[in-house]
């Protein structure tokens, strides 16, 4: 399909998806442009901060900086970041892409289109039983890394003071019917328990408490992993989803409503601080993309599987829940599929 | 500032070339997706699968989760598909005994069903191997206990017949999950699929579980079609109590549902049949695989396991990638994923038809080599070797090869040197440079 045409690969997302993506079709030669709608690549997992304890927790966000890295000083891969699209005409194997950057319409050739559109984190203010943004210490687990990450300290939004004791609050926007994702976001139980253990390696003095349903398992190192949370005497796990954020308006000290089943009663736990596991959902904005491509999306609200022989693939988060080491695995997947169709398979 | 640390060179080293040639051990659904992959893209391929037959671990499934398509049928059509492929060979009853070289040059020495040995040279290694599942040490005797495959079996025997186990008709069946392998969600995975299959055709199910692992694509609609259609679930901290009387099975299991500890009751679930998920464990084969090719198993006996640095598929030796259940068990479509990913990597390393190395690379000077083996034990990708190739040196004694006197000293490979430095700083007698 290739043969009349040179024209490149459009990979429309430039995070970590898109980014080994890019770099996996060009180690094979296959010309590629990425396309990215922020000023700079990166996407959601760049923010995300180290979760090491005693020893790397493998959460692999240093993966992502790794591969930003490859991308940005090893390699000519063109990139047009700031550029949204804005339509898609032609076909399979000669797409005609126009693309809007700053206000400038151009247009683009592709052999074939690769989604990488990522996702966004939920916005846990559609919860409104927890408070997020009205009570001030209630914050995302994206809020913490982001804390951690780009100030390396932890801290209570409302006076800057170390909080002693934090609760995290796991499926918020996940398994829930309620609010339509009738889904497991599939990577929450693992970045908070290795938040978890990152702030109590951190800080010591510190206590955590993981609210939960069922824990789901993340990788080969899972197990050993669980086991040292279980065993560390500052985590406390409870089989509960809590109902409710009280908070007082004087000292912003939190109480949560649970059920706690040891105690066999509802209990009103008091908090320094909560912190919202959020899950994934698909950027709106995606949405209007799909349109754009004749994508549809699966009963989870992702985007579904393009049919084959259309040259367009999905790849990543927006295709359904996915933490970075899936993401990268995926990805290279994909760019062995791109090069295949475009050999004519 | 790490460029400090690095000697340039004028001369670069020499491309190594690589003949598109790949050993595939292992002919499980990865090994054989990778095969077909890859000879597709015009690479000889040479599957070693120890057994007789290609299937691998995922031959015991007859169901998919996820989508209503025959796991049989599906198998047999790879299995053609590869039969039907001239650059594919597959060695059946094969054992690797020997792997020598480095990437692009390895010597592979197997063995066969037939007792006889031939030797491979090909370019790359792909490791796929599978894992073992025993039978979970829960299901004592067996009696009225049987494994999520032989479940598996029954359920696709019985298609449109009324259940029956024994003779007996079937109608109750209770799931213990969790018991052991509490990372991997296989189990929770194929009950769900399972419990919804039995409750269909009449019969009441009930899976008890420590977590209900649904982080998987479409599970957690598959687990509430199961509640709908009336499966039971219940989860428990400490493992239920099964016990056996009358010639029937009773599973005891506290209902968590019920807050009030004084009304709390256990429940007893008398069961016909009890499944219980084997456990997966590390294939001892495999084991011994790794102590041939140097590759790293983790304590759990899982090759490589989760690696930030060296990401999926990737192992400690250049030119050897590993996918599938050897690293760790996963959902079918999880390590189809990373058979592609594999795909990806060697059509990367083939690509321009030779290697050369991008990173450092460390360099024994002969003349300071005290032939004391520290780095050959330290090197983490089995980059180094001794031989006799050195100019004099005060510490060896000379060999003599086709009239010339040679002096041992050791070597490092620069195609399977990964330029990490560890011989440059362990090195006594400061005999190794990294250059650039």
């Amino acid at each position: 399909m290739t043969d009349d045409n040179n024209h490149p690969v459009l990979i429309i997302g430039g995070g970590i998806s898109g980014i080994v993506c890019a770099l996996e079709l060009n180690r094979i030669g296959v010309p590629v442009t990425l396309i990215e709608k922020e000023a700079s690549l990166g996407g959601l997992a760049a923010r995300f901060c180290c979760k090491a304890s005693e020893a790397c927790n493998k959460c692999f966000a240093c993966v992502v900086d790794k591969k930003l890295k490859e991308i940005n000083e090893q390699s000519q891969i063109p990139q047009l970041t700031g550029t949204e699209i804005t339509g898609v005409a032609g076909g399979p194997g000669n797409y005609k892409v126009s693309l809007t950057k700053a206000g400038k319409v151009s247009e683009l050739a592709a052999a074939a289109i690769v989604v990488a559109a990522g996702v966004d984190p939920y916005d846990a203010s559609g919860k409104g039983e927890y408070g997020y943004g009205v009570i001030k210490n209630v914050v995302t687990a994206r809020d913490l890394e982001e804390m951690l990450r780009f100030q390396g300290k932890i801290y209570r939004p409302s006076d800057g003071k170390l909080p002693q004791s934090i609760a995290f609050i796991q499926c918020v926007g996940s398994r829930d019917e309620s609010i339509g994702n009738l889904y497991c976001s599939q990577v929450c139980c693992a970045y908070a328990l290795r938040l978890i253990r990152t702030i109590r390696h951190k800080y010591p003095e510190v206590n955590a408490t993981f609210l939960y349903m069922d824990i789901q398992p993340a990788g080969a190192s899972f197990h050993d992993f669980l086991n040292a949370c279980r065993a560390d005497q500052g985590i406390r796990f409870i089989r509960s989803i809590p109902s409710k954020v009280y908070h007082s308006p004087v000292t912003e000290d939190l109480r949560v409503r649970l059920a706690d089943m040891e105690r066999g009663e509802v209990v009103e736990e008091p908090f320094d601080m909560v912190v919202l596991s959020v899950g994934m959902v698909l950027k709106k904005e995606t949405k209007t993309l799909a349109n754009l491509l004749g994508l549809g999306l699966n009963e989870e609200g992702f985007l579904a599987a393009p049919a084959p022989g259309k040259g367009i693939f999905v790849t990543g988060a927006c295709a359904g829940p996915k933490d970075i080491d899936r993401s990268v695995t995926q990805a290279k997947s994909t760019a062995a599929l791109v090069h295949n169709y475009l050999n004519g398979r | 500032m790490y460029q400090t640390v690095y000697e340039s060179k004028t001369t670069a080293p020499a491309p190594i070339h690589l003949k598109p040639e790949v050993l595939i051990i292992g002919g499980g659904i990865v090994g054989m997706t990778v095969a077909r992959e890859l000879a597709r893209e015009g690479v000889q391929v040479v599957i070693a699968e120890k057994g007789e037959t290609l299937g691998g671990g995922a031959g015991d499934l007859r169901f998919f989760y996820d989508r209503p398509a025959d796991v049989r049928k599906w198998m047999g059509e790879l299995i053609s598909a590869l039969e039907g492929e001239g650059n594919i060979h597959v060695l059946k009853g094969a054992k690797l005994k020997r792997l020598d070289g480095q990437l692009g040059r390895f010597q592979a020495l197997i063995s066969t069903g037939d007792g006889k040995e031939r030797t491979l040279s090909p370019s790359a290694v792909v490791v796929a191997t599978g894992c073992i599942t025993l039978p979970a040490e829960a299901m004592g005797d067996g009696s009225g206990c049987i494994g999520s495959s032989e479940m598996e079996k029954l359920l696709a025997e019985s298609r449109d017949l009324p259940l029956a186990w024994k003779g007996q008709p079937l109608k109750t069946v209770t799931f213990i999950l969790d018991l052991t392998n509490d990372d991997i969600k296989i189990h929770t995975v194929n009950a769900i699929k399972q419990a919804v299959i039995l409750q269909e055709k009449g019969c009441r199910v009930a899976v008890v579980a420590r977590d209900l692992k649904v982080s998987a694509s479409g599970m957690e609609r598959l687990y509430r079609r199961a509640r709908e259609k009336g499966v039971l679930f219940f989860k428990y901290d400490d493992p239920p109590v099964v016990s056996r009387s009358g010639g029937g099975i009773s599973v005891e299991v506290q209902d968590m549902s019920v807050l009030r500890k004084e009304e709390r009751e256990t429940v007893s679930l008398p069961s016909d049949l009890l499944v219980i998920g084997e456990t997966f464990a590390a294939d001892p084969e495999t084991l011994e695989l790794c102590r041939v090719m140097k590759l790293r198993a983790g304590a759990d006996g899982a090759l490589m396991g989760d690696n930030p640095q060296l990401l999926r598929v990737m192992s400690n030796r250049r030119g050897i990638f590993l996918a599938g259940a050897c690293r760790f068990p996963q959902v079918i479509t999880e390590s189809l994923s990373e058979a592609h990913a594999v795909v990806q990597e060697v059509k990367a390393l083939f690509h321009g038809g030779a290697y050369v190395p991008a990173n450092p690379v460390a360099e024994v000077d002969p003349l300071k080599c005290a032939v004391c083996y520290t780095c050959v034990r330290l090197c983490p990708h089995a980059a180094i070797g001794v031989e006799r190739y050195g100019e004099r040196n005060v510490y060896s004694a000379p060999a003599e090869k086709d009239g010339d006197t040679l002096w041992g000293a050791a070597r490092v490979d620069t195609a399977a040197c990964f330029g990490c430095g560890i011989c440059v700083a362990e090195c006594p007698a400061k005999a190794i440079t990294l250059y650039q």
